[in-house]
């Protein structure tokens, strides 16, 4: 292989990050505001915040109005999958599943975007801290092994990360569902909000809440507040949500110290056996196939769980041969995420005068009430628990669709009004950390650059199932309780991992370097200067969203990776 | 006959030729309706202009020839419905086309799409669910439905979760 290696000097940085999604927008505002010359290196192609071109766009301007094109079924099978996400609005940030192809054991849905910014211009939005109940959870009942961190010590970075990306919420003093630094919360709607009291009524303890989104309620740190055209997975103009185009990415760049290098497609991390450290990346870059080497003191790998674990997995030396960090074995293993298309909805006759202005990007949020530790919210039939997601609407023009003997003048004029208001709330179930859950590398179907892919071999087991079981009793029982009538509930059986797009695990965390890849600190136990700050690193899944996990702990690794270089020690 | 007169017969046959006001906006709509489709048959495109308009009429609203349906069926049956989609339209289009659907009145019309509406056999009730589903979604996301019997507000700015329907005079908002 032909590798430029010229001008070692000027291909130099104090740090490098890996990916410029969530994590990696965090890891570069943090090295960088904190004195460290950082180069990104992101795969795909540069996205400047405010350069999304369908933001604006009116449904009769998509030629399919927003909906999925043949050609996007053929070349984005796989990411079209979740039947949303490849809408003409949305397409373009998903990528091509013909020129980024991986395997499937079994069914995997793998959804992502290769551009700068990742999935944090796409993401969901929901923002939940883990508490002790999940920190402790894999030492009580055993599956997976302890997380090497409490609350305590994460809840300042929680409160970092909360400050500046701006969450919307309402704090309720629950120990499952920490509180937090938030923004005022979203309004419910009339619906929601008698649903919420019947349900405080009638399950003593449960609570409807707000949900905590990063959308902002108000301005905030220089973003505009939210417009309510819920349009945000198309890029924010407004930049009224988190992303790293908006958010992260320019306070990196406001350093200065912020080199960001697209098309740079990290093959590997090189490793220095004298020193036991890591010394640099080797890339290829996307457009030329051009192999080059860039070096720092210390790499955070933010490509997303999967792609870091790829990385470390494909970075092979004699003294790690299969792959850097794998001394435990678990490299690759204990993939997770979360199981959802679960839940109950139903109708109500009431508010038939009521209605509401505005499209709010966010939803009702029923916090876990299940397998408390408290005796009596605890389950024989399953361990850890789910929260729910929902809402309340008045129904659209599509209620018309199947009423086929109804047509004409007087059809169109009733579909012009609002219909009868619904609710409907899903829920988002914890995946266990299972070590046959697994990706591992496929040398015999190679990419485009030539690089190995990724096989998944990972399923949702009893534990999973058994769950789904209660979150839709659950779901219809609180329904039913509320007063809505025709109360009907939902499983998709056919809803396979990955679908909900929480890869997590593959390099977790641990106390003991036999048994997990991190420490701590996010760092590779054999190689401190690499750290892993992505989903990659998560010990158990919780049933919350990770992704404001992510931004706590890779602020709270980059001020470690700082400390350590300060005193030398990286 | 010359293209305006076929026009001009066409939009008798739809019954929209009312008054002088709306045979003008029909001829302005059946412009574009007529203009050459793309993917589906001249005749295929007019069966299926002619009985998007009957589900979806002009009324004091824009019909579905107005509001730009037909052009919107033809880019989606070439370009966005599945393959299987595509054939089992274009099956339902051919027998309506045998029957000369665009050429009966509007009381035949109606007669036909309510015999289809409980059918079993092709292209009877799923096959006029589908067709219905595209027409419905080309008209209600269409400029002309935004503006005219919903309420347009692409920046709404604010949110009230609980205000009088009658502030909106029972309209629902274009989504």
């Amino acid at each position: 292989m032909n590798v430029s290696t010229k001008g070692t000097a000027e291909n130099t940085y104090d740090a490098i990050v890996v990916g410029s999604g969530i994590s990696g927008g965090w890891a570069a505002k943090e090295l960088t505001e904190k004195g460290l010359r950082t180069l990104v290196l992101e795969r795909g192609r540069d996205v400047k915040h405010g350069d999304y071109p369908t933001a604006m766009m009116e449904k009769w301007e998509f030629e399919g109005r927003d909906t999925i094109s043949q050609k996007s079924r053929e070349r984005q099978a796989k990411q079209s999958r979740t039947g949303y996400t490849t809408r003409e609005s949305t397409a373009h940030w998903f990528v091509d599943d013909i020129d980024n192809p991986y395997s499937e054991n079994k069914p995997f849905d793998w959804c992502r975007g290769y551009h700068v910014g990742g999935r944090s211009l796409m993401w969901g939005r929901q923002s939940y801290r883990l508490g002790d109940l999940d920190f402790e959870a894999n030492a009580k009942d055993g599956f997976g092994v302890d997380w090497p961190i409490r609350y305590a010590e994460i809840k300042p970075w929680y409160d970092h990360a909360e400050r500046f990306a701006g969450i919307s919420g309402q704090n309720e003093g629950l120990p499952q569902l920490p509180d937090g630094e938030f923004l005022p919360p979203f309004e419910m709607n009339c619906l929601e909000k008698h649903v919420q009291a019947r349900i405080e009524q009638s399950f003593g303890g449960r609570k409807l809440i707000h949900a905590r989104v990063a959308n902002l309620s108000q301005a905030h740190l220089g973003r505009g507040s939210c417009q309510y055209r819920d349009r945000c997975s198309r890029g924010c103009p407004y930049g009224a949500y988190f992303s790293s185009n908006s958010s992260t990415l320019p306070a990196a760049y406001a350093t200065g110290r912020l080199t960001l290098r697209p098309f740079s497609i990290v093959s590997e991390i090189l490793y220095d056996a004298d020193r036991g450290k890591a010394r640099g990346v080797r890339i290829l870059d996307a457009e030329t196939g051009e192999a080059r080497e860039y070096f720092a003191k210390v790499i955070f790998l933010c490509a997303s769980a999967i792609a870091s674990t790829s990385i470390l997995l494909n970075s092979k030396s004699d003294r790690f041969p299969t792959g850097m960090g794998n001394d435990s074995g678990e490299l690759g293993h204990n993939l997770m995420d979360h199981h959802f298309k679960v839940g109950a909805s139903g109708r109500s006759d009431g508010f038939e005068d009521r209605y509401y202005k505005g499209r709010r990007p966010t939803s009702i949020y029923i916090p876990r009430f299940r397998n408390l530790g408290d005796g009596r919210s605890d389950r024989q039939d399953y361990v850890r628990g789910f929260g729910y997601q929902g809402g309340a609407s008045r129904t659209n023009w599509t209620r018309g669709v199947a009423e086929l003997a109804r047509f004409g003048q007087d059809l169109k004029a009733d579909l012009f009004a609002p219909g009868g208001w619904r609710m409907g709330i899903g829920s988002w179930g914890e995946h266990l950390p299972y070590h046959d859950n697994r990706i591992y590398l496929n040398h015999d179907q190679t990419d485009k650059w030539g690089l190995p892919t990724v096989t998944f071999d990972c399923e949702f087991k009893e534990n999973e199932h058994l769950m789904r079981k209660d979150m839709q009793a659950s779901a219809i029982e609180m329904l039913e309780a509320s007063g809505l009538q025709d109360v009907t509930g939902f499983d998709d059986p056919t809803s396979a991992p990955g679908l909900c797009i929480h890869e997590m695990g593959t390099a977790r965390m641990g106390r003991d370097p036999r048994t997990s890849v991190l420490n701590g600190h996010n760092q590779v136990h054999a190689v401190p200067n690499v750290f892993v700050t992505d989903g990659a690193f998560m010990t158990s899944s919780a049933c919350v969203n990770p992704s404001l996990t992510y931004m706590a702990f890779t602020a709270r690794a980059a001020d470690h990776a700082v400390n350590e270089l300060n005193h030398h020690n990286l | 006959m010359n293209r305006r007169d076929a026009l001009k017969h066409t939009a008798l046959l739809f019954g929209v030729a009312a008054s002088p006001g709306t045979l003008t906006r029909a001829l302005a709509g059946m412009a574009d309706a007529s203009s050459a489709p793309r993917y589906l048959t001249a005749s295929q495109y007019q069966v299926v202009a002619a009985l998007a308009e009957r589900l979806l009429p002009a009324s004091d609203t824009p019909g579905a020839i107005d509001a730009g349906v037909p052009p919107f069926i033809d880019v989606a049956y070439g370009l966005f419905t599945s393959a299987e989609g595509r054939n089992r339209l274009r099956t339902g289009l051919t027998a309506l086309e045998h029957g000369e659907f665009d050429s009966l009145a509007p009381s035949a019309q109606d007669d036909l799409i309510r015999a289809i509406a409980t059918a079993d056999e092709a292209p009877g009730k799923s096959w006029l669910r589908e067709f219905r589903s595209l027409t419905f979604l080309g008209y209600f996301t269409s400029e002309a439905a935004a503006k005219s019997g919903f309420m347009w507000d692409p920046v709404p700015g604010g949110y009230n979760g609980c205000m009088p329907l009658a502030e909106t005079g029972g309209a629902a908002y274009f989504e």
